[in-house]
């Protein structure tokens, strides 16, 4: 009789053992590297890195394919920047991480098929040229233009989101289409358009309020 | 009996143990913060955000970040946002120390703390003028959006959102971007909401804000303390302001009352939530209707129920009969109310949009608040300046009552 009677008190102890476990940890926070192509375990309904790179891949295949970019006599002059890459989504981003790295990949696989105009660098451009025509630096190695490079394409597009969101359930999901078009710059033809889309759905957890 | 004292104590001594604070690691802007004192009136704060640790991160970093825009430590602010955004925007799945707090061993008060809807809305609120102040208008109004969607309310799959000031400044940054269809579409919806509100006009190039009054609060009601009930912020006066710049005066609107966005879901007032659950109170809904007039919106105050007092005395009487197991046992039926909240939150957020040459300001922008009955108040009065968000675009924030403590 007696020690069922210990047992009993003894129980709220066990119990909070139980409950602290997760609360004592070891020394210092754990870092470790993850695949940027995997889906990552901790997520959100946002654009997750893994999306930036599986988009911007399929969008530098589609590019490298098309004749006005693979079979031009003379290579074409592209601007790829996040300029006209407009975001209208709920998603925050910093969107030169989709432009800058479509253009990076980009001109490494096309191996100069592709000229790229970093019109983003004018500033630094027009410094250096300055410099050079006002004698406070030599000409270079390189033979000076007249005139910086212009563009023969440009970069546009749009990231855009529609919502929609459950609170009874903690469940919401966004859908992302996200447009990418080479708009010809003297015409205003789109000579080549691509998108990605995806959908994610979350539950908030139920440990939150 | 001694026997049964010695359990008694290691229990409450390891519930001790497991109460405590998580300690937690800085980020780096944060760890210079507190190691070189660059951030003086913060480091209190920041100490206190890294020894709770995850269990208060959402709470000590948007309160941190709101002190640091105060002090326009902008960085610093955005730092705190933004750690504090993921953490909200974040969804953990198979998570083993999710499931286990998910328990109801668990006390409402000792899961991370995540915010209530209102709170998450004023994250992003917050985070999305830090974009206005840096010129990035776009994910200014991706913030804005995130925010509009806290306050969401599915019905029948229809979507509610009455956070006017979201949907508002989701409008100006689209008419900072010069992108009037979507600004006006914006106006639109504010209209709604507002009936008396007055869309910008197109060339409005200044946008002021200024904060009034105290957070709402959040209190733990019924047996058991498991109803977790809203209550209006306390203790202040200021109702009304007025802006004075270059011998003009110009009115504020109250395009938001945040103790109303606390205290309904889409539209409806919650009576208490329970266990996670809202339950609304047996009235009809209040649609957007509400409520440039402050005055409405105490009428909205005092609808909802004071605290009672006796079910306090009830809980007391209940915690001198039960033991600590059946203590145990109350709490997995009936957690206690998580009352953790955002409390240097304003209670409304009054705007108006200007044209303006910040050039031909002769003196920084005065703002005078008054009282239910009009009266200045002149303990009050506040100055501002402009701040030049770049595309000529200015803002200009202030609020009446110090984010950062007494």
């Amino acid at each position: 009789m007696n020690s069922s009677k210990q047992w009993y008190c003894w129980f709220p102890l066990l119990l909070l053992v139980t409950a602290c476990a997760p609360y004592i940890e070891g020394p210092g926070p754990k870092v470790a590297y993850s695949n940027i192509q995997e889906s990552e375990p901790l997520q959100g309904i946002g654009i997750d890195s893994h999306e930036i790179v599986i988009m911007t891949d399929k969008m530098m295949k589609e590019i490298l394919v098309d004749p006005i970019f693979s079979q031009s006599t003379r290579p074409p002059r592209v601007i790829i920047d996040s300029e006209y890459f407009i975001n209208e989504s709920a998603s925050r981003i910093n969107k030169n991480m989709i432009t800058d790295r479509l253009r990076i990949e980009l001109n490494r696989a096309a191996n100069g098929r592709i000229l790229f105009v970093g019109r983003h660098f004018r500033d630094m451009v027009e410094e250096e040229r300055k410099l050079k025509r006002e004698g406070n630096a030599d000409p270079g190695s390189l033979a000076m233009t007249k005139k910086v490079a212009g563009g023969d394409f440009r970069l546009g597009g749009r990231i855009m989101t529609h919502d929609k969101v459950n609170p009874a359930t903690g469940t919401s999901s966004r859908y992302h289409q996200i447009t990418f078009e080479m708009v010809d710059l003297e015409t205003a033809f789109i000579v080549w358009s691509g998108m990605y889309e995806f959908k994610k759905t979350a539950q908030d957890d139920a440990i939150y309020r | 009996m001694k026997r049964h004292f010695f359990p008694l104590i290691a229990t409450l001594l390891m519930a001790s143990v497991c109460l405590s604070e998580q300690a937690i690691s800085a980020s780096q802007p944060v760890a210079n913060c507190l190691q070189q004192g660059t951030c003086p009136q913060l480091q209190t704060q920041y100490e206190k955000a890294t020894k709770e640790g995850e269990r208060n991160f959402v709470l000590n970093h948007t309160q941190a970040g709101l002190m640091a825009f105060q002090l326009k430590e902008y960085d610093l602010a955005t730092q705190s946002f933004d750690q504090a955004l993921l953490r909200i925007e974040s969804v953990f799945s198979n998570n083993e120390r999710a499931a286990k707090a998910r328990s109801l061993w668990y006390e409402e008060g000792v899961k991370d703390f995540k915010g209530e809807p209102y709170e998450r809305a004023m994250a992003y609120y917050y985070r999305g003028l830090l974009y206005l102040l840096r010129g990035d208008y776009e994910n200014a109004r991706a913030a804005y959006k995130s925010g509009i969607l806290q306050d969401a309310f599915a019905e029948e799959d229809q979507h509610r959102c009455d956070f006017a000031l979201l949907i508002f400044l989701e409008g100006w940054a689209s008419q900072c971007l010069g992108d009037f269809q979507t600004a006006n579409a914006a106006y639109e919806e504010v209209r709604k909401l507002r009936p008396d509100f007055v869309p910008p006009k197109p060339d409005d190039n200044t946008l002021l804000i200024v904060e009034t009054g105290k957070s709402p609060r959040k209190v733990a009601d019924g047996i058991g303390h498991d109803e977790l009930k809203y209550r209006r912020g306390r203790d202040f006066t200021e109702k009304r302001l007025q802006i004075l710049t270059n011998d003009q005066v110009y009115p504020l609107y109250p395009m938001e009352d945040i103790f109303w966005q606390a205290a309904t879901r889409g539209g409806r007032l919650v009576d208490k939530i329970l266990k996670g659950k809202a339950q609304f109170m047996e009235t009809q809904r209040v649609s957007g209707e509400f409520a440039s007039d402050v005055a409405t919106a105490g009428i909205i105050a005092s609808s909802v129920p004071g605290g009672d007092t006796s079910a306090l005395h009830g809980v007391s009487a209940a915690l001198g009969l039960i033991s600590v197991v059946q203590l145990a046992i109350a709490l997995n039926v009936n957690p206690t109310a998580d009352t953790r909240y955002w409390n240097s939150l304003p209670d409304i957020v009054h705007i108006t949009t200007l044209k303006t040459d910040p050039a031909s300001l002769k003196s920084p922008i005065k703002a005078e608040f008054f009282d239910a009955e009009k009266k200045v108040i002149p303990s009050l009065g506040t100055e501002f300046t402009l701040v030049d968000c770049g595309s000529n675009q200015y803002l200009g924030w202030t609020r009446s009552r110090s984010a950062l403590g007494k």
